[in-house]
């Protein structure tokens, strides 16, 4: 399982899905691409900003290799902290 | 031609006196610190006779140009024994220019202790009031009684009950569009160098004032077009941009993502209440509470970014403003509180007995860590802030110290300070650059000094890797750039649209050519901003420090910070390369 935290507008993917407390997902995937995760999660592209794979930003997240047990936090567009 | 007033505290004199050439270029930090570095022996104890408390708009505040309404206060600190410049929003730095000055300068001591006196500027001139029945008042009422003798609209600078006890964590208050006293040049002190001088508060009142001087009109505004198209194009400062929608506190969630969020003084970078103390939460509860709570709010007329905010209370109320990111993280997760309102309260004592809320949340968290209360005990925290440190009791008095005097209080060995002053809101053991601007900025721990941040987590202004220890250019360039940008007035968050648009960056310098008739372009940003940090470091070295004082806490070098497992390694000659120019 991925363990994807979620914020702003793209907490309404996870179960519980209000500002109070973490928003996570769980995407049953083995191994695959940060993409493809939140491909899973049905979070487009557009929709994300940054994106943290084990606390550490990633400029470039999308072909990044994540396995069970990775955390992956995913900010929305509105919350674009990042000029790319 | 504007002028700079002294304000002689000795025989409450007052002289208007033109500027001199080696001051003229100057505004904001850049004044404070030229004067500081000049006039004032490095020497002098900060709360004597020797030292000076300046005050300065910037160079283009009280103009047409947008979100420029900073105040400079600049000294020397009790706290940290340094040079210090801490600067402000809200309503003075615009009144202060329109009157035709470029500063204060406040000088001397009473002759008799206890003094308290208030300090009215007019177009018509200077004049000392009695203030002795304002002595020991908190700053929401001193705001509320000052705007009913002088009228609303006058802009009011003033300290609380912390400074008139000369704490070295007293800041100096600003009040803002809706006279609230939630504007801070918190950091270093200097409300304890106001306290001592006698000066409870200070009136402006900038009505029928010449205004500022422009030398060139036209390049005036051909520059603020091009600052404010910047500006509002840019994702951080655009209207519903990040700061526009949630505040600064929308950078909790990221910060305690990366792992960089200090957690229960430094033991940690992740808080496990953060969601719910974060500003999309306040965001929210502001909204739902449906009163006069707002977000998108600005701190001084012609701002553009508006990233303050007003919190409620649940019944829709004024609870304070501003919950910011640094106020909430120092008295929220640094001190393992989770609560909105809990943290509110506290934002809302040191608002009103006039400290600083990093320093207090510091000094607190440490208490917290030497077992006088635990963590997240927030009642004991308000009882520390309202019964103790407003009263100046013995206990008051060691927490409105700071961390560093409440670490040594309490035995305790994990005092996360620089130089004397309690750390902010990012880890630098999780964020090197910004560790290295703590350990090598003038003014001790200070994240706005240089805030590396930008690059390293924002990824604005170019993309830096936050765990990489090769960061001495990267922090003397921003170090430079804000030295800069603090003496021009604008707002540091005009920086995120300077730093990734060209066009941005030539406006905002362009526009403080324009006002001072200078041929400034953006190539000499660097070399203005090194004459700043050259004149501060100056000041530092002849009052005895030494690069030995370069140096984060010894403990982040031996303790692996959660979740990263990571210690600050970035090596002493790295530290020492930052000011070799």
């Amino acid at each position: 399982m991925i363990e994807v935290h979620l914020y702003g507008g793209l907490r309404r993917h996870a179960a519980q899905a209000g500002p109070h407390q973490a928003s996570v997902a769980w995407v049953d995937l083995p191994e695959g691409t940060v993409a493809q995760a939140l491909a899973r999660l049905g979070i487009e592209r557009s929709a994300v900003s940054n994106v943290f794979v084990n606390g550490r930003y990633d400029a470039a997240p999308w072909e990044r290799r994540v396995r069970s047990g990775d955390r992956v936090g995913v900010f929305p567009a509105d919350m674009r902290l990042l000029y790319v | 031609m504007s002028r700079l007033l002294r304000v002689n505290m000795t025989d409450r004199t007052t002289t208007y006196e033109e500027v001199p050439e080696h001051y003229r270029h100057w505004g904001g930090r850049g004044l404070t610190s030229m004067v500081i570095a000049r006039e004032v022996p490095p020497t002098c104890h900060p709360l004597g006779p020797n030292n000076k408390l300046v005050i300065a708009p910037g160079i283009v505040s009280g103009t047409a140009a947008p979100t420029s309404g900073r105040t400079a206060f600049g000294g020397k600190s009790p706290l940290t024994g340094t040079i210090k410049e801490s600067n402000a929003g809200g309503l003075s730095s615009q009144q202060i220019a329109r009157l035709g000055l470029k500063g204060l300068v406040v000088e001397g001591h009473p002759r008799e202790a206890g003094q308290s006196w208030l300090l009215k500027i007019t177009k018509e001139g200077a004049e000392f009031l009695p203030a002795s029945d304002l002595a020991g008042k908190g700053m929401y009422e001193v705001c509320r009684t000052l705007w009913e003798r002088h009228g609303k609209g006058v802009a009011i600078i003033g300290i609380g009950p912390a400074g008139e006890h000369r704490m070295a964590g007293a800041g100096i208050c600003v009040n803002d569009m809706e006279n609230t006293a939630g504007r801070y040049a918190g950091r270093g002190g200097l409300g304890a160098v106001m306290g001592a001088k006698g000066l409870k508060a200070i009136v402006i009142d900038s009505t029928g004032g010449p205004g500022v001087a422009i030398a060139d009109d036209e390049k005036f505004k051909a520059a603020i077009a091009k600052l404010t198209e910047a500006s509002l194009k840019h994702d951080v400062t655009k209207k519903e941009g990040a700061l526009n929608t949630y505040g600064t506190n929308v950078l909790a969630n990221i910060m305690n993502e990366a792992g960089g969020y200090p957690t229960r003084n430094f033991r940690s970078g992740r808080f496990e209440l953060t969601a719910q103390i974060s500003g999309e939460a306040a965001r929210e509860l502001i909204g739902k509470r449906n009163g006069v709570g707002r977000t998108g709010h600005p701190c001084h007329n012609g701002c553009i970014i508006q990233c303050s905010n007003v919190y409620a209370h649940p019944d829709g109320t004024f609870h304070t403003s501003v919950l910011e990111y640094e106020s909430v993280w120092a008295l929220g997760a640094n001190c393992g509180i989770g609560s909105l309102d809990d943290i509110a309260d506290l934002v809302r004592a040191c608002n009103d007995v006039g400290l600083d809320t990093i320093e207090m949340g510091g000094a607190i968290a440490v208490t917290m860590e030497g077992g006088l209360l635990g963590f997240g005990d927030a009642e004991g925290a308000k009882r520390l802030l309202t019964e103790e440190v407003r009263r100046a009791t013995p206990l008051g008095r060691i927490i409105g110290n700071g961390t560093e005097f409440a670490g040594r209080a309490f035995g305790v060995v994990r005092v996360p300070t620089v130089k004397g002053q309690s750390m902010p809101a990012y880890e630098p053991r999780a964020v090197k650059g910004i560790g290295v601007t703590y350990a090598t900025t003038t003014m001790g721990a200070d994240h706005t000094a240089g805030y590396t941040i930008a690059s390293e987590i924002l990824g604005v202004g170019g993309k830096a890797d936050p765990f990489k220890p090769e960061k001495a250019e990267l922090s003397r360039a921003f170090q430079a750039s804000t030295a800069f940008i603090d003496a021009t007035g604008y707002c540091l968050f005009d920086a995120f649209a300077v730093l990734d648009f060209p066009e941005g960056l030539e406006g905002l310098v362009e526009s403080c050519a324009a006002v001072l008739g200078t041929r400034w372009t953006v190539n000499d940003v660097t070399a203005l901003g090194l004459q700043v940090l050259k004149a501060e470091r100056g000041f530092n070295e002849a009052a005895g420090f030494t690069k030995a004082h370069d140096r984060l806490p010894e403990f982040m070098k031996y303790e692996p910070l959660p979740p990263h497992g990571v210690v600050f390694d970035v090596p002493d000659e790295e530290l020492d390369r930052v000011h070799a120019y």
